[in-house]
């Protein structure tokens, strides 16, 4: 029986990893005497994949039998490459239960192709939650996907189980969507996505009147959005994040930098894929900008900009769209404007507002306080160090900044590595993906 | 005690004290020891140049006064109320940052404490001060290398006489043993299970609720080399090779990057880690150090 789990497993986490999400924080489930595991405050990494992404939860499909047919997904129907196979409940809880003893893991994440119907699927994903939580005291994290067309009774009951729900959006926009999922839109993604959000926000309601009211799903909603299977821009997506963060309430968006699965020419072929990795890189700063530091969407990316700059971080490219902005005296700016600046972040930015309150702040304290001086030096003020450059060529700051160690390399090895298994050449600039090409 | 005891410490109180270059004191080594120092310190007027351990040779202060601190709980509470009260968390912080291990830290935090005494709590965050930094950043790096340990302890199966023990061996950079029991007894209360680090030699060691003796602390800390072990549970290579087998699936082989892999799992902790040991599951490390 094990040698077929682990076949079970090699194919089924395959599967399973293009989805970015591997979150585990923000659940807010404590531990009984007589359970087993917590999912309170950050979430821990247990370990990192080759490619240097995190491995929190166990992230497996449940099966990868799939009626859909979704250019971008290695499960679509007609893809004869990839052997079916199913898990049962059992085997995911025992799984699940032997990984979380030995911590390899947070929790579980568990997503399925859609082997029936939508309520047929869901139904198996909200057995194997149920069985966790009530036969094994397990209080660990629960990821739970929830698939297009779930019927609310599943939801609900999916909610009141796992920590996070997420239904994927996948193609940014709705008319990418169609070209490339036949059998999908919106309305099947944004119908539960809404349910969800509602439920959240009833359930919080419910648990400001009584603490004893049951949560659902705590750790709150996310997406994912595929970058460069279709041909919106980084403007477009980041329209569609900011929608969504202000309207679906989601706690997270994900950037999925498309990875070819070969064989469907209604994606872009293997030749193209760098130019996503590197804007999904983009992206997940510009998004950090909106989320974490205050910054307007018009402001990290104009109206009618297209992609982002692909040279600078996208608080380098604002700074240096508005060089009379800057530079910012240390000793003075208000900490929403300290984290405007490019190479200080919302830490070393407290940092300095703290040690400002008994002293002045000098230019050699910074470094120390974890300020990227490369970056930071052009665009702030200490009594010791007065800049000119920005106001005398904002474009010499960039040459500055793009050719030397400042920014690009280190960052940019962090998120979008140049993959090293391919022949064609880097492209410097990140073009706009080819028009995806109808079947 | 039986003198008056030392007053509560206030903001703006009296100034800030100087560091003695001739005074070494000597304590436990413990959290306490280091607080029931500052009281001591602080009743003399000045800060010690060194703190060492009792019975170990002082090395700071040849020509001085050693000074020998008696840890008592009372007065350790006292002061840990005071300085909780000014910066709420900063005895957290100075535990953590001792645990670092690095010479100087303690009088560091002697001068940290004696500053929030003095000039109020402003002075705990100040980075431009450096023994506030000095703390706040080895606080910083123990408390990094004690959450990598949450991620990275590995537990085996192993059984004796029907009763099953979990085991984990690690090699942290710094004595996080003493931080890390909360989060392990919170999420496997049931469990009874050991930590082992291989570095110093010791066990943080977990027993579960039904068995440990009316008032027993859940964990405690032992020499490593009193434990013994049963057999590795039937199971537990399958769930290993299970574990290795998903970890190489999860992969993207076109998205490989081994600098940023290496910069989240840094080589020395991949003899302990699983999903790092050759597939035919032997440790590269299996002993007990």
């Amino acid at each position: 029986m094990r040698r077929q789990v682990i076949e079970k497993l090699e194919i089924l986490a395959d599967a399973a990893k293009y989805d970015a999400s591997c979150a585990s924080s923000g659940g807010k489930r404590e531990n009984t005497p007589t359970g087993i595991g917590n999912s309170t405050g950050a979430g821990i990494c247990h370990s990192y994949t080759e490619d240097g992404r995190c491995v929190s939860l166990l992230k497996v499909l449940f099966s990868n039998v799939c009626i859909y047919d979704c250019a971008y997904c290695v499960s679509r129907r007609s893809n004869d490459e990839v052997t079916r196979v199913a898990f049962t409940v059992d085997e995911v809880v025992e799984l699940t239960m032997g990984f979380y003893k030995r911590n390899y893991i947070e929790g579980l994440f568990l997503s399925s192709g859609i082997f029936k119907d939508a309520d047929t699927t869901t139904e198996k994903l909200v057995a194997v939650a149920r069985k966790l939580r009530e036969d094994h005291g397990f209080n660990g994290y629960i990821h739970l996907k929830v698939i297009p067309g779930a019927s609310p009774e599943l939801l609900t009951e999916a909610g009141r189980l796992a920590d996070r729900l997420s239904v994927n959006v996948e193609i940014p926009s709705e008319a990418g969507l169609k070209e490339v999922a036949p059998e999908k839109d919106y309305n099947q993604v944004f119908g539960p996505m809404g349910h969800v959000r509602d439920g959240i926000a009833e359930a919080k309601e419910e648990r400001r009147k009584n603490r004893r009211a049951p949560r659902f799903a705590a750790g709150g909603q996310s997406t994912q959005l595929v970058i460069g299977a279709t041909p919106e821009t980084d403007r477009q997506i980041l329209e569609l994040s900011d929608g969504l963060y202000s309207e679906q309430k989601l706690r997270r968006v994900y950037y999925s930098g498309f990875v070819p699965l070969g064989g469907d020419d209604r994606v872009p072929d293997p030749e193209t894929y760098r130019a996503p990795l590197h804007r999904e890189h983009r992206l997940y700063q510009a998004d950090w900008l909106l989320r974490k530091y205050g910054f307007a969407l018009d402001e990290v990316a104009p109206p009618g900009s297209g992609n982002l700059d692909s040279e600078v971080d996208p608080k380098t490219s604002y700074a240096l769209r508005f060089p009379y902005l800057f530079p910012v005296d240390v000793n003075a700016a208000p900490l929403e404007w300290l984290q405007r600046v490019p190479g200080l972040g919302i830490r070393s930015a407290k940092r300095i507002v703290a040690a400002r309150r008994r002293g002045v702040v000098r230019w050699e304290d910074l470094r120390a306080m974890g300020v990227v001086l490369k970056r930071a030096q052009f665009f702030l003020t200490t009594p010791d160090h007065r800049p000119q450059l920005l106001d005398r060529s904002p474009d010499a700051v960039r040459q500055r900044i793009v050719g030397g160690k400042g920014d690009g390399a280190p960052q940019l090895s962090l998120f979008a590595p140049a993959p090293v298994r391919l022949a064609t050449p880097a492209s410097g600039t990140a073009p706009a993906p080819p028009i995806a090409r109808a079947a | 005690m039986t003198t008056s005891p030392t007053t509560p410490p206030r903001p703006a109180g009296p100034p800030a004290l100087p560091v003695d270059p001739h005074l070494a004191v000597e304590t436990d080594g413990t959290l306490a020891g280091l607080l029931c120092a500052y009281a001591e310190t602080y009743k003399r007027s000045a800060l010690p140049a060194s703190v060492g351990l009792i019975g170990e040779p002082a090395s700071g202060a040849l020509f001085g006064d050693v000074l020998r601190v008696e840890t008592e709980a009372a007065i350790a509470g006292r002061v840990e109320r005071g300085l909780e009260r000014l910066v709420p968390g900063l005895v957290g912080r100075i535990h953590r940052a001792v645990l670092g291990e690095r010479p100087g830290i303690e009088v560091a935090a002697l001068r940290l404490a004696d500053a929030v005494r003095a000039e109020g709590a402003a002075a705990a965050d100040d980075w431009t001060f450096e023994p506030a930094r000095e703390v706040a950043q080895w606080s910083g790096r123990v408390g990094r290398e004690a959450h990598r340990m949450e991620a990275f302890v590995r537990f085996e199966r192993y059984v004796a006489d029907d009763a099953e023990t979990w085991v984990a061996t690690a090699r942290p950079e710094y004595h996080v043993l003493p931080i890390l029991h909360g989060h392990f007894s919170t999420r496997y209360p049931t469990l009874a299970w050991r930590i082992v680090d291989a570095r110093r030699g010791l066990a943080l060691v977990h027993t579960p609720a039904p068995e440990r003796a009316e008032g027993e602390p859940a964990t405690r800390i032992v020499p490593a080399v009193t434990l013994g072990l049963g057999d590795e549970a039937p199971d537990e290579a399958a769930y290993q090779r299970m574990w290795r087998a998903y970890f190489q699936a999860v992969t993207i082989p076109e998205r490989r990057n081994l600098a940023l892999h290496l910069r989240h799992v840094p080589k020395r902790y991949w003899p302990y880690l699983t999903e790092k040991q050759p597939p035919g599951g032997v440790r590269l490390d299996a002993g007990v150090g």
